[in-house]
């Protein structure tokens, strides 16, 4: 095979969007300044700070230099990636893929997850540029003591995870198709969440730091707790993909098929992973950690839910199973609104009990957890439990009333709209009620927890922070009063549910119609 | 290739934008789809495009189905918007070289095929400039090229000629020639409807959703015009004909013409033939009788109401 054989075939592997892309980074003039305003601000910080302490005499043995100026090198690389990649990915795609105006692209031959991967890779290779510029200043901290190469190695390598996480997390939010001011509203919520994945980032990195980790490389829970963290950071990449390439897929295909069937893979191998480091590292907060990740997962799926499709098309009709055993589950996990409500819900369920099994029975019990450890976790729980019922709760009722009270007026796909709607009243109602019917008993900070049921803010904190017995009864009383609601809200929807359980069967003929 | 359009319907909230819309056509057509704004033409084309989903009904190339097998369908159709959609920072020959990349032409052909399309549409002397800085009539020949990079079978067209200077919707008139001589299906929208007619075979006239009339452009022609212009020249004198004319209850109006006289008739061909048969009864030496062909502005104007959704 020739050379130019050889550069023929190597071009035809390329990803299309990554050229494309990559094109389109080196000509623009946005990023060219914000990584030429990057190296400056880097240089001029190690030059300032190399000035101050000479001047200040400061003593370099003292072993913190390094590790101060590393501090402040990570936060501005992790805040220029999470600012620059994420956002320039997401607002990108956000106007190829809009309400009104479909890029092209999306109506070529190219499949829509090479369309996702080709964004991520594209992002992948700006990030490396960006990391690449970074590199060499966070090196030279090195050499003025108080840190060492494995840490570096190892908090760039978490950098980089994050960021690829806000990226996929950008992309998923871009690929949305929604008009101009639900678009605003989706990246104000994005560059929020940007903004705690950096905190997140940062107070792990300097917990890292702290720590010091040349010493604990060589033991086994140090790589167990490293590799637990890189899969589940990986995992929830591969969710935010998957759902990615289920919104940008044509709207007659199962889109969301392969998202569900990953989810479950997602829940089995970290579930999976978090028993493992929490039995070998004996700390039952990594199990929590999961049940947490999970569940906040779940509610996102919950609200994508609401969302999708209450009738099918020929196209999955035929993947309908015959089998009467097989169609419950198929109808879980095949696109349908009513069909991913009840996943999420088993989902939660099925999460909730593993955690109380894990936590309260006798699988850990050579951790043997003290009383005070054990009534923290039971809050948290209780705190997590109340957020996926609360999600529940309002997204069924937005289901409910877009299709009792507003059946004409709200489009399937805007759903999560009324949702949000809801749950703005619920937030602010008792508010305002409390303030004009218990005015004085708000005045001396002695309202009735009860008041606030409907805010879920205000619900957690008093659950989190409240102690006594008062504060029991009100934890166990809202987990009941909220497991009731949602049940009611189930049934009231269930008409809803029964009518998509009717329709999903497979067609009595095979072959699609044609003229 | 068969391209049929089956009972499509689209909603958008309680708006009806596309009602039961069916009409078929094949290669080597070129079909005009008229109608005032809002009539459902951009709807029903992006439909055709995979790029809406209809509430009901389907299209079909052939018998792969756009609704169903939207990815099959992605290789046969080429469609043209009526805006090239913003992509910053690209030259033309890298937005045709991704394009034919994105539809799978392997490298060793890409660069032949992306020439000669730029070649084909006249792009070639602009290839290095950026989209964006382009003038709407260039973004359009770039929009044209990058719908035939993949080679379709059928090209979807929304209102091409809109702003174009005179030059360059002569240029496009021509390139539609040139395509569907090589067999292409061509669904083509235009408000310019004079164009049209010169360019099409059949046309489809839509409002408020609803197809008014479609098939072979002169049938509708002949069929729809409410009058008719005749132009008739005796070896006689021209005024005893002018003034015998003016008698006739289905003559409308004669003016002077040259050597002859010009008649707008109300009727159709069987009116024509009643006149000249009149004309020759009463001692009139006809030695020419012109039915002139009628507009398709004129069959519009009298087919819709200018009703919009």
């Amino acid at each position: 095979m020739n050379l130019a054989k050889l550069r023929d075939k190597m071009d035809d592997l390329l990803n299309p969007i990554v050229v494309k892309e990559l094109r389109q980074v080196v000509r623009s003039r946005a990023i060219m300044a914000a990584l030429i305003l990057f190296l400056i601000v880097q240089l001029g910080i190690l030059l300032f700070n190399l000035t101050v302490d000479e001047r200040r005499g400061v003593d370099y043995s003292s072993l913190h230099a390094g590790r101060r100026i590393f501090t402040v090198f990570q936060g501005i690389l992790l805040g220029t990636c999470m600012l620059l990649v994420p956002t320039y990915a997401g607002i990108r795609l956000s106007s190829e893929h809009s309400e009104t105006n479909v890029d092209l692209l999306f109506i070529s031959t190219l499949r829509p997850r090479h369309i996702i991967a080709g964004k991520m890779q594209a992002s992948i290779v700006l990030m490396l540029l960006i990391f690449s510029a970074c590199a060499p200043f966070m090196t030279f901290t090195y050499l003025m003591r108080g840190i060492d190469i494995p840490t570096i190695v190892l908090i760039l390598a978490l950098d980089f995870l994050v960021v690829l996480l806000g990226t996929q997390a950008a992309i998923f939010l871009g690929s949305i198709p929604t008009n101009l001011g639900l678009r605003l509203f989706l990246g104000a919520s994005g560059l929020m969440a940007l903004f705690f994945m950096f905190l997140g980032g940062m107070v792990s990195s300097i917990a890292v730091l702290e720590l010091g980790l040349g010493s604990r490389m060589d033991t086994s829970e140090f790589w167990l707790a490293v590799g637990g963290v890189a899969i589940v950071l990986a995992a929830s990449i591969g969710q935010f993909f998957t759902w990615a390439v289920s919104l940008v897929s044509s709207p007659s295909a199962n889109r969301a098929f392969p998202s569900r069937l990953y989810f479950l893979a997602f829940w089995l191998v970290t579930g999976g992973v978090a028993v493992v480091l929490t039995y070998r590292m004996r700390e039952v907060e990594l199990f929590l950690m999961w049940t947490i990740l999970v569940t906040l997962m779940l509610c996102l799926q919950v609200l994508v839910s609401i969302n999708e499709r209450q009738q099918w098309g020929m196209r999955v009709l035929r993947m309908v199973p015959r089998n009467r055993f097989l169609r419950p589950v198929a109808f879980l996990l095949y696109s349908g609104s009513a069909g991913g409500i009840l996943f999420a819900t088993a989902m939660v369920a099925l999460t909730f009990v593993l955690t109380l099994f894990a936590v309260y029975s006798d699988v850990f019990s050579a951790l043997s957890f003290s009383s005070y450890r054990l009534e923290m976790y039971r809050r948290e729980i209780a705190a997590f439990a109340l957020i996926a019922l609360y999600t529940l709760v309002y997204c069924l009722m937005a289901v409910w009333v877009r299709n009792v009270l507003l059946p004409t007026l709200v489009k399937t796909s805007h759903t999560w709209v009324v949702s949000l709607l809801l749950f703005g009243i619920g937030f602010s109602l008792p508010l305002i009620l409390v303030f004009m019917f218990r005015n004085e008993d708000w005045r001396m900070g002695q309202v009735d927890p009860w008041w606030y049921i409907s805010n879920p803010v205000w619900t957690i904190y008093e659950i989190l922070e409240r102690r006594g017995s008062n504060a029991d009864d009100f934890l166990n009383g809202s987990l009941v009063f909220l497991s009731v609601l949602t049940f009611l809200m189930l049934m009231a929807c269930m008409p809803w549910i029964v009518r998509q359980l009717r329709r999903f069967h497979p067609p009595l003929t095979t072959s699609a119609e044609t003229p | 290739m068969q391209i049929t359009i089956d009972h499509l319907k689209k909603n958008y909230g309680r708006t009806r934008a596309v009602d039961d819309v069916s009409f078929s056509f094949s290669s080597g057509e070129i079909v005009g789809f008229v109608g005032p704004n809002g009539a459902g033409k951009s709807t029903t084309m992006r439909i055709i495009a995979t790029l809406d989903e209809p509430t009901e009904g389907d299209v079909f190339l052939d018998r792969v189905s756009v609704v169903q097998e939207p990815e099959k369908a992605h290789r046969l159709i080429g469609y043209v918007p009526d805006a090239l959609p913003a992509h910053r920072d690209i030259s033309v020959h890298e937005y045709l070289d991704f394009f034919a990349r994105a539809y799978g032409i392997a490298a060793s052909a890409r660069k032949k095929v992306v020439e000669s399309i730029e070649e084909f549409t006249n792009l070639l002397g602009i290839r290095e400039k950026h989209v964006n800085a382009l003038s709407k009539g260039m973004k359009n020949r770039v929009s044209v090229a990058r719908a035939l990079v993949h080679d379709p079978a059928v090209l979807i067209m929304d209102e091409p000629a809109a702003g174009l200077d005179p030059r360059a919707r002569i240029e496009l008139r021509e390139l539609l020639k040139v395509l569907s001589s090589q067999g292409k299906a061509i669904l083509i929208s235009s408000h310019i409807l004079t164009e049209l007619a010169e360019i099409c075979n059949s046309a489809v006239i839509i409002e408020r959703g609803r197809v008014l009339r479609s098939g072979n452009l002169s049938n509708i022609l002949s069929a729809d015009a409410p009058q008719r212009a005749v132009r008739i020249r005796t070896l006689d004198e021209v005024e005893p004909l002018y003034k015998h004319l003016l008698t006739l209850p289905n003559v409308e109006a004669v003016k002077l013409v040259d050597r002859g006289v010009q008649v707008e008739l109300m009727g159709g061909e069987e009116a024509c033939w009643e006149l000249l048969a009149h004309l020759v009864r009463n001692g009139h030496r006809v030695v020419e009788f012109h039915p002139l062909r009628v507009g398709l502005e004129e069959v519009f104007m009298n087919v819709t109401r200018g009703e919009v959704q």
